[in-house]
């Protein structure tokens, strides 16, 4: 401990390496971790320096590796951590590094877009799927609202013979495409359509038939009134395109039924939104078709995956049911803008049966496709993960020698770097044997091999004299580095100033378990912060909860404090019985509190004498010790004198201090 | 007063943290290295040490001055937004306002673009973040102004500035133009209003910075229609009545031909002199330049004030003047034409 007292007796260095042995012996005195290099060209931007390249080549490699990390922590691959510290690669190695780290990431992005282009068509398949499913929903829906028998009154005009329409109608309804293309032997799955239009509209229109507000004018309108009047319009067309199937007999109804003569075809898109857009659509859809559009909608139970961000969204399958090419482009630009993915929805129920089983097989397809993609992803990522860990290292280690070799000068004839550096007078043994062994050792079967044996002058440390004041460096270990943390948050001393660590190490501690005292709580901190051996290397901080849980306990064990209950152990130490005002505890503290400032100011002599600096001594040191003692000197003698003189009977008369 | 002394009651943080990005904004030494650049990867260097940070270390590819312009934006955007997501009240309500500029400025080149055909996704990209709303991917289903208004806009806090551009005229060049002003017109007179409601320090500190902002779009408006068909009646409905030309210079400008008696009107006014004239160092600026200038001046000023909401309006402004400085070196250094690299706008000492 006496080494932590003062700090380090520091010399600037100067290096003078030769180029090609540069970059191993900057790697060896990295490794060492005993110099700091001082900045010879301050002035230079970043990108003027020599070493500018190998540091952009650098930033590349991490960038990939930055890509390779978010691959795997996308995909919960554990990444392996053994635990060790690599050293860096020679300049040769990095070119195969990087090759292998430029191979890595074409292969990822290779199976990345492959896997984004299948999860793409998975998801337009699976969108389809539902859109039939729902499809066959609604029109399914429209059976059963129709059963109401809503159709006769909506369109006015009654009799039997428009019931047994009804009954045909639904008869034909029910039995699916099949027997509608029976009775109506003109007709296509169009025809069906029609039905299932009108009697959707007319339904409609009679559950709201309360609200017979005729259209208003342009303007805020609510979207309540908004659907009555869509269909009121809807049904305006229908009826004015020739009666509609208002008529009287079957034959009528099949005509109008059939369209083709009056222009009367309805036609629609089948699309899947998210769900979030559904309001504004319907809002726009309506503003800009003028209500001339109906659209029925239901959602997706199951969130879909984005192929792009990998997201689950919830979406929503749509149809819009319209009239006329003008409505179709509208509505088309519309869903283009909302971005909506349209599908072709076949009309009959037939097709849209044959067509979902043919998507179902489709989809089974690809997702064998998908999983070996996803099977090739992941070995891919599992064999990465394997040595991430040691890349980030090794190019973390790169980046910084060629930082450092950035602070040298370059010699004239640019075979010689010179540099500046800091150490520790103590250490230049270490740093020279460094250097040596980093250079001129031929043998090594380690990365330095042959590039070394070339190398014909050593490098050379030269300790040089300056007026500069050197940093200051503390030899610290596991215990003290806490400690040294704590004061250096107050102020890092000067250069070989008096450094107050080795006092608080025992101070800090025992201060803070006077303020504690708990024995029980005490003894929990001590348990907690003991090194354990199996735990990974512990924080900065445990030597410090360590020493204070230890003192907590024995102060603990004088207040007779466990777990904030008082207990009775080692019976009273009074001889006397009886209660007298007892402020022991608080006087005790003050007579602490002045013992420690008191040697504070002791300790500020030490710095005095070492500096030779009497005047100091005599103008600082002197005044201070003097106010001191006189003040709060004085208030301790009082104290202990009252603690001794006066005894427990005669307490209560004892003067007051203050 | 009072209401001052509660500002940091809800402001107060988003305040501190207003100054926090304007004391990143890049300085004159920033701009002299960033000159130095040889490449666009040393500009990307040298802006790693700034504030900006790593924002370009994941681009994989060779840079691009679009790519740089998207990254720098993006993070405009990203603060803006951090700041946005946690006002509330008068603040919330005045940072949207902030927005609307952009919008308008979205909608107006969405506009031009159905008109050249364009793609809507290229279009869409082209658009300032800052003014994204919902149906702007819908507006191309627009083809005169009452579809707009009708389809688009009247869900859009824009919708109430439109009333005045309503008629029955198909889009075209000139019509769109026409539409961009009369909205910008709606929008400042509107922010005002809304400032001086707010009253205190916000509103002195506003009125100043709007004032000059209205004054020169009357200028610009006034410059740039001669040699085109635009009426002078026409002309004068798209001055916004904010600024100090209000409501003589207004009448003044609105009669002017030609740029003498443009300059004759801002004689008038001592700061408006000083940027007609030729101030006489040589150096070839432009008159936007010059109102760019006047523009820092005032925003920087702003800050000199506290307990306001002017500064929120003032870092975004000055943002974008730092984002086009940026681009402007980038644009120099990557086609080596270092002639002009000086003629950024320098902000901060």
């Amino acid at each position: 401990m006496g080494d932590l007292f003062r700090s380090q007796e520091m010399t600037l260095c100067q290096l003078f390496l030769q180029a090609e042995a540069a970059f191993a012996c900057v790697s060896e005195l990295g490794e060492l971790g005993l110099v700091q290099f001082r900045d010879l060209k301050p002035d230079t931007n970043a990108f003027q320096r020599k070493f500018v390249n190998e540091i952009r080549r650098c930033d590349e490699m991490e960038r990939k590796l930055r890509y390779l990390e978010k691959e795997i922590k996308k995909d919960s691959v554990p990444v392996l951590d053994t635990g060790d510290n690599p050293e860096a690669p020679n300049p040769r190695e990095m070119v195969d590094l990087e090759a292998n780290l430029e191979k890595l990431e074409n292969e990822l992005r290779d199976v990345n877009a492959n896997e984004e282009s299948l999860k793409r068509n998975y998801l337009e398949l699976t969108e389809l799927k539902h859109i039939l499913r729902k499809t066959q929903t609604f029109f399914e829906e429209t059976v059963d609202q129709h059963r109401g028998g809503a159709l006769g009154r909506a369109l006015g005009a009654g009799g039997s013979q428009r019931q047994r329409h009804q009954s045909d109608e639904r008869a034909s309804l029910i039995g699916a495409g099949g027997s509608a293309e029976e009775a109506w032997p003109q007709a296509g799955g169009l025809q069906l359509h029609l039905k299932l239009i009108s009697s959707c509209l007319c339904t409609l229109i009679d559950l709201t038939a309360i609200d017979q507000n005729p259209p208003k004018a342009q303007g805020r309108v609510t979207d309540e009134e908004s659907w009555s009047n869509a269909l009121y319009r809807a049904d305006v067309a229908l009826t004015a395109s020739g009666g509609g199937v208002g008529g009287g007999d079957s034959a009528a109804a099949e005509e109008a039924a059939s369209g083709g003569g009056r222009g009367f075809r309805f036609e629609f898109l089948a699309g899947v939104l998210l769900r979030e857009r559904l309001p504004a659509f319907e809002r726009m859809l309506w503003r800009v078709c003028r209500g001339n559009v109906f659209l029925k909608q239901a959602d997706i139970d199951v969130p879909l995956e984005d192929p792009a961000s990998g997201d689950e969204v919830l979406k929503a399958v749509f149809i819009v049911f319209f009239q006329g090419d003008q409505l179709k482009s509208r509505v088309k630009k519309i869903c283009e803008g909302f971005r909506a993915s349209l599908y072709p929805c076949p009309d009959s129920q037939a097709e849209r049966r044959e067509m979902a089983i043919s998507v179902m097989t489709r989809i089974e397809d690809l997702n064998t496709v998908l999983n070996t993609t996803v099977d090739h992803r992941r070995r891919l990522l599992m064999s990465a993960a394997k040595n991430l860990r040691l890349w980030f290292i090794k190019v973390g280690k790169i980046k910084a020698i060629y930082h450092t070799l950035n602070m040298f000068n370059v010699e004239a004839t640019s075979k010689c770097l010179i540099g500046e550096a800091w150490c520790a007078v103590d250490d230049l043994d270490k740093i020279h044997l460094a250097l040596r062994s980093s250079a001129t050792v031929p043998g090594r079967p380690s990365r330095r091999g042959t590039e070394r044996a070339g190398s014909s002058v050593p490098p050379i440390l030269n300790r040089m004299t300056t007026r500069e004041a050197p940093p200051t460096y503390f030899r610290v270990n596991k215990l003290t580095v806490g400690f040294q943390n704590i004061i250096d948050a107050y102020g890092v001393a000067s250069y070989r100033e008096a450094n107050p660590t080795p006092f608080a190490v025992i101070t800090f501690p025992f201060l803070f378990a006077v303020m504690y005292g708990d024995f029980g709580h005490g003894a929990l901190m001590f348990l907690a912060a003991l090194p354990r051996r199996s735990g990974p290397p512990s924080s900065t901080a445990r030597y410090i909860i360590l020493l204070m849980g230890l003192f907590s306990v024995y102060t603990g064990l004088i207040y007779n404090d466990v777990f904030s209950h008082s207990v009775n152990i080692f019976g009273s130490g009074w001889s006397v019985k009886g209660q007298f005002s007892n402020m022991s505890i608080d006087q005790a503290s003050v007579v602490l509190g002045v013992i420690h400032m008191v040697f504070g100011v002791c300790v500020g002599l030490t710095n005095h004498l070492y500096r030779r600096d009497f005047l100091s001594v005599i103008g600082e040191f002197v005044p201070q010790l003097l106010f001191m003692m006189a003040m709060f000197g004085y208030l301790v003698i009082l104290i202990v004198y009252k603690w001794i003189a006066y005894s427990g009977q005669n307490s209560n008369c004892a003067p007051n201090l203050l | 007063m009072f209401s001052e002394s509660m500002f940091s009651v809800d402001a107060g943080y988003l305040e501190g943290l207003a100054r926090g990005f304007k004391g990143g904004i890049l300085k004159k030494t920033d701009y002299y290295n960033l000159t130095q650049c040889e490449t666009l990867e040393d500009l990307k260097l040298h802006l790693q040490s700034t504030d900006y940070g790593h924002f370009l270390a994941n681009e994989a590819g060779p840079l691009t001055v679009s790519v740089i312009e998207e990254r720098l934006k993006e993070k405009l955007i990203i603060e803006f937004n951090h700041l946005r997501t946690q006002a509330t009240g008068y603040l919330a309500e005045f940072m949207d306002y902030i927005t609307y500029s952009y919008m308008i400025d979205n909608v107006v080149l969405l506009l031009s673009g159905i008109l050249h055909d364009r793609p809507i996704k290229e279009m869409l990209a082209k658009c300032h973040p800052m003014g994204t709303f919902e149906q702007m991917e819908a507006i191309h289903i627009a083809t005169t102004t009452r579809e707009l208004y009708d389809a688009v806009l009247v869900d859009t806090p824009l919708a109430p500035y439109f009333a005045d551009c309503i008629n029955e005229e198909d889009l075209n060049e000139m019509n769109i133009e026409i539409i961009r002003n009369t909205l910008y017109k709606a929008y400042l007179e509107d922010f005002s209003a809304f400032c001086q409601q707010i009253g205190g320090t916000t509103a002195e500190v506003m009125q100043e910075v709007l004032a000059f902002e209205a004054d020169r779009r009357a200028f610009m408006i006034t410059i740039n229609s001669f040699g085109t068909e635009l009426l002078k009646e026409d002309r004068k409905k798209l001055y916004p009545a904010c600024g100090r030309l209000y409501p003589g210079g207004l009448e003044m400008l609105a009669q002017a031909e030609e740029v003498e008696q443009v300059k004759l009107v801002a004689d008038y006014f001592a700061e408006y002199r000083v940027m007609f004239e030729d101030d006489g160092t040589g150096m070839d600026k432009t008159l936007e330049d010059k109102f760019f200038e006047h523009e820092v001046r005032l925003n920087v000023r702003a800050f000199m004030q506290q307990f306001h909401y002017g500064v929120f309006y003032s870092l975004v402004k000055l943002k974008e003047q730092e984002i086009r400085n940026i681009i402007w070196i980038a644009e120099c250094v990557s086609q080596r034409h270092r002639a002009k690299i000086e003629a950024y706008i320098p902000i901060l000492e």
